[in-house]
């Protein structure tokens, strides 16, 4: 306080041009140190798993009275049905990722630190991508190991030896960080947490109400590719059964998916760059 | 250096900065002045590139702000105090900060001790106080070591011994050889601090000048005289090639002459004098004088006409009539 | 210090009377900040698009494939018209209320603007107060409103196929569209209250009302049952229903008063907690 001088704190280095390095490294350390982040985390992996082992236990207490079409379309997706509810909180930690720096108006200090847009942002959607992925995985063996026993007893092969099992076991990371990355393109271009979370989640629980009820192949084809609908598409190992409704194959969810994120993140990059901040 | 070049914004209908031209140079403090909503602020943006001119330019050091290597090792700025995520701690924060530029961690030590905010470093800065977070905002702007420092209104918020810290740090910042560009809405403020000054009104750059010569230019004083025999002394003092401008409280107001002058005239002629005050403009009213009718917000309540004698100011700006805006000036008896 | 002598000009001062916060004085304050704010109206504007557009689409897809339709199926349309014509669009347009309801008090927290209302109202409890019975009433008015156009865009969209008439047997579900709105917009507003936090009360009562709801009824036996019963949302929702599910254990009204109760106990806790904790 009382050094009017800051000639002994000067700093001789050469400056080095800042790269997607220091972009990176700049980014861990602000996902580090907001506990928000650690409970958002912590939220989404009790809330996956721990629905998940509940509808396994459910459903193994209740065996006798499932039929046996349900039974033919258990599988590894069934041992981790809590996923369905976990891409809401890793689509919130997308959204709030972007959203607080413009609520608190950090984001202007961001980009007064690192000015050149497209590398933040890349480097942004980068850390996310790590920390949901290394999230996804813990999440997917977790809900895998806890809840399979129930079905297993019951003689449902889980088994990943089977090439497609263990497939749709990875395609929960992979699904739990899209729906983040679509959170932090909402975040982007909305730049409001309260108005990009409630699309994330008429995106998710909303449109595939909607969807459901249209009619015809058309309808049907619709209702395929909404967000929900494609990411649970990428977890199955059974072709839909006779009645139930249509899905895509697991490859189609997939690239579904990725084209709702691009249709996502394009427009945000794009608006990030001209936008005042 | 930080150089302008017809730098324009425009929001809609309305342009926050018209075809602003200056120059910051190093060595010196610039004081940036401007009633509220001159367009300082925008101006400061498009200096750091949060903010897109609409037309024009403006580069540090030759290159635009997005395109300087490690843009924090050249400038250093505080915008907004508050721009901080405020569950992150005051050390978090900086590091965040020097990590983005490739900074060692040692520099964040380095500029918490220099504000002062050791004991709170690690405390969540949410909870800072409008002072710490302009602290912090100063850390962050001198983390980089950087030879353009600009800070946007530094001393909004400090305590009486805050602003005097940041006075002499400004100072000292300049006298190493830094460019030094700060705005405030305060002549007074700029007074104590600024060598060289800019100043905008409704985003038109009025002056950009030293200091001396803004002062010089600007400081209006004149001779208030009172006598019983004003009519003659008036035409007496005209006749000399005086401005002499007749008042409503039977007195006149003489330019371009000293007390003594008049005084003597008065003598020399044997005429009464009643009342004989050199009257002298500050720079606070110079600058209002200069800004007047380039304020967006008028204090609607404070209507000058209304407002009791001699207490309350005019609404900045309002353009009021001459000899009104001269019965406002402060006194000075000699 | 005599009123010439202030910078406020005479009428101002007249105006504010003793200075006192009168609890009309607050509710116009409230009303005042709900109206003033961008995300009241596109909230609202969600929720009347969802509720009438789906109070149109279902009735419509019914009568399109009325053919192919189960004996089941027609049986259940006839027998509750007016549950198809409202409870898709209330399940949808609900979360426009909730997200709203969450933005009245938590918001505050976030900008910081608490602080300003606690100065100008100090007495923190009537200012809840004041805050829940506007948006309450608000929202409530606009889910009359726009049940009794549901109703009859749903029955003119059920014409070819059937009659429906307001009678003394179904009246309480349409009535009961604004009933639930204003109590869960009013439940949103506590939760807000309580947790300080945008996104977190949102997530949080999303949950509640699209997975914690649903899920709760797979809990086995009767504690799943009176589980499933007693959630506030559920018991709620139970206001528009004719024949409520079979694991639901208590009538319409009941159902509605457990989750009054729940949203009265809730605000008393955000009262005491409004009071004890700072701002």
């Amino acid at each position: 306080m009382s050094a009017t001088t800051t000639r002994e704190i000067r700093l001789d280095a050469p400056a080095r041009r800042i790269t997607f390095a220091e972009a990176m490294d700049s980014e861990f350390a602000k996902i580090r140190s907001v506990r928000s982040t650690y409970w958002t985390l912590l939220i989404c992996l009790v809330v996956s798993v721990g629905i998940s082992v509940l509808i396994a236990a459910v459903t193994s207490a209740n065996w006798d009275q499932i039929g046996a079409s349900d039974r033919a379309t258990m599988g590894v997706s069934t041992t981790v049905s809590g996923v369905f509810f976990g891409v809401l909180v890793t689509g919130v930690l997308g959204v709030m990722s972007v959203s607080t720096e413009y609520g608190t108006g950090m984001m202007r200090t961001s980009l007064t630190a690192f000015p050149r847009r497209t590398t933040l942002f890349l480097a942004k959607a980068c850390v996310l991508t790590i920390v949901v992925l290394l999230l996804g995985i813990v999440i997917a063996f977790a809900s895998y190991g806890l809840s399979s026993p129930f079905y297993t007893s019951h003689g449902v092969d889980l088994s990943l030896s089977q090439a497609a099992n263990l497939r749709a076991l990875l395609a929960v990371p992979v699904y739990l960080t899209l729906v983040a990355l679509m959170g932090l393109g909402l975040g982007f271009l909305m730049r409001h947490t309260a108005g990009a979370i409630s699309t994330l989640v008429g995106l998710y629980f909303v449109l595939p109400i909607i969807t459901n009820f249209l009619p015809g192949t058309t309808g049907k084809d619709i209702n395929k590719i909404v967000p929900s609908n494609a990411g649970g598409a990428m977890m199955a190992t059974h072709p839909a059964a006779a009645g139930a409704t249509p899905e895509l194959s697991p490859v189609g969810g997939l690239i579904t998916l990725l084209i709702w994120t691009a249709v996502l993140l394009l427009p945000a990059l794009w608006l990030f760059r001209r936008r005042d901040a | 250096m930080i150089q302008a070049t017809a730098l324009t914004k425009r929001y809609g209908p309305r342009l926050a900065v018209d075809h602003a031209d200056f120059t910051v140079a190093p060595g010196k403090v610039t004081g940036f002045l401007g009633p509220n909503g001159a367009g300082k602020s925008t101006t400061m943006r498009m200096i750091l590139g949060l903010d897109r001119p609409s037309s024009g330019s403006v580069t540090i050091n030759g290159v635009p702000y997005h395109r300087l290597a490690a843009p924090l090792r050249e400038v250093g700025a505080l915008l907004d105090a508050k721009a901080v995520h405020g569950g992150r701690s005051a050390y978090n924060h900086l590091l965040v900060l020097a990590k983005a530029n490739g900074l060692p961690r040692s520099r964040v030590d380095a500029v918490i001790d220099l504000v002062g905010l050791r004991s709170v470093a690690k405390k969540r800065s949410g909870g800072f106080s409008l002072g710490m977070g302009q602290r912090l905002g100063i850390a962050a702007a001198l983390l980089g070591d950087p030879g353009i420092v600009m800070f946007d209104e530094p001393v909004n918020g400090l305590d009486p011994e805050g602003i005097l810290w940041i006075r002499n740090l400004m100072k000292a910042l300049a006298a190493e050889g830094r460019t030094v560009f700060v705005s405030s809405h305060l002549m007074s403020e700029m007074a104590l601090t600024a060598d060289h000054l800019v100043v905008i009104g409704l985003g038109k750059i009025l002056a950009d000048e030293p200091m001396a010569d803004f002062i010089a230019k600007n400081s209006v004083s004149y001779v208030r005289v009172r006598s019983p025999q004003l009519a003659d002394l008036a035409t007496k003092m005209a006749s000399r090639g005086w401005r002499v401008d007749a008042q409503q409280d039977a007195s006149v107001h003489v330019y371009d002459a000293q007390p003594a002058q008049i005084g003597d005239l008065a003598g020399r002629e044997s005429l009464y004098l009643h009342e004989l005050t050199l009257v002298q403009s500050s720079l606070e009213e110079a600058f209002m004088r200069l800004t007047a009718g380039s304020v967006e917000y008028h204090a609607g309540s404070t209507d000058p006409q209304r407002a009791p004698d001699g207490a309350a100011m005019p609404g900045w700006g309002t353009p009021v009539p001459e000899d009104f805006r001269n019965a406002q000036v402060k006194e000075h008896s000699q | 210090m005599a009123a010439r002598d202030s910078v406020l000009t005479p009428a101002a001062v007249d105006a504010a009377g003793t200075g006192h916060a009168h609890f009309g004085r607050l509710l116009l304050a409230e009303w005042t900040k709900i109206r003033s704010v961008r995300s009241t109206y596109w909230s609202l504007i969600a929720l009347v698009i969802a509720f009438l557009f789906f109070s149109w689409l279902f009735p419509y897809l019914t009568v399109a494939n009325w053919k192919q339709a189960t004996p089941e199926q027609q049986a259940n349309l006839i027998e509750d018209p007016i549950g198809s014509i409202m409870s898709s669009g209330l399940f949808v347009g609900q979360l426009a209320v909730a997200v709203l309801g969450v933005m009245v008090t938590a918001s505050e927290y976030g900008t910081g603007m608490i602080r300003s209302t606690l100065l100008a109202s100090p007495h923190r409890v009537r200012m809840l107060a004041a805050k829940s019975l506007v948006f309450t009433l608000l929202i409530g008015a606009i889910g009359e409103v726009i049940a009794f156009a549901g109703f009859y865009i749903g029955r003119l969209t059920f014409k070819s196929l059937l009659t429906v008439n307001l009678d003394s047997s179904n009246v309480r579900q349409v009535f009961g569209v604004g009933l639930y709105l204003g109590m869960l917009g009013l439940f949103a507003l506590v939760i807000g209250a309580l947790l300080r936090h945008v996104a977190g009360a949102i997530t949080g009562i999303v949950a509640l009302l699209l997975v914690i709801s649903n899920l709760i009824q797979l809990i086995p036996g009767r504690v799943g049952k009176y589980l499933y019963t007693y959630e506030p949302t559920n018991a709620g929702f139970a206001i528009i229903g004719k024949r409520l599910p079979d694991n639901f254990l208590i009538s319409s009204w009941e159902g509605y008063g457990v989750f009054a109760a729940w949203t009265a106990l809730l605000w008393a806790l955000a009262a005491y907690l409004l009071v004890r904790r700072d701002a």
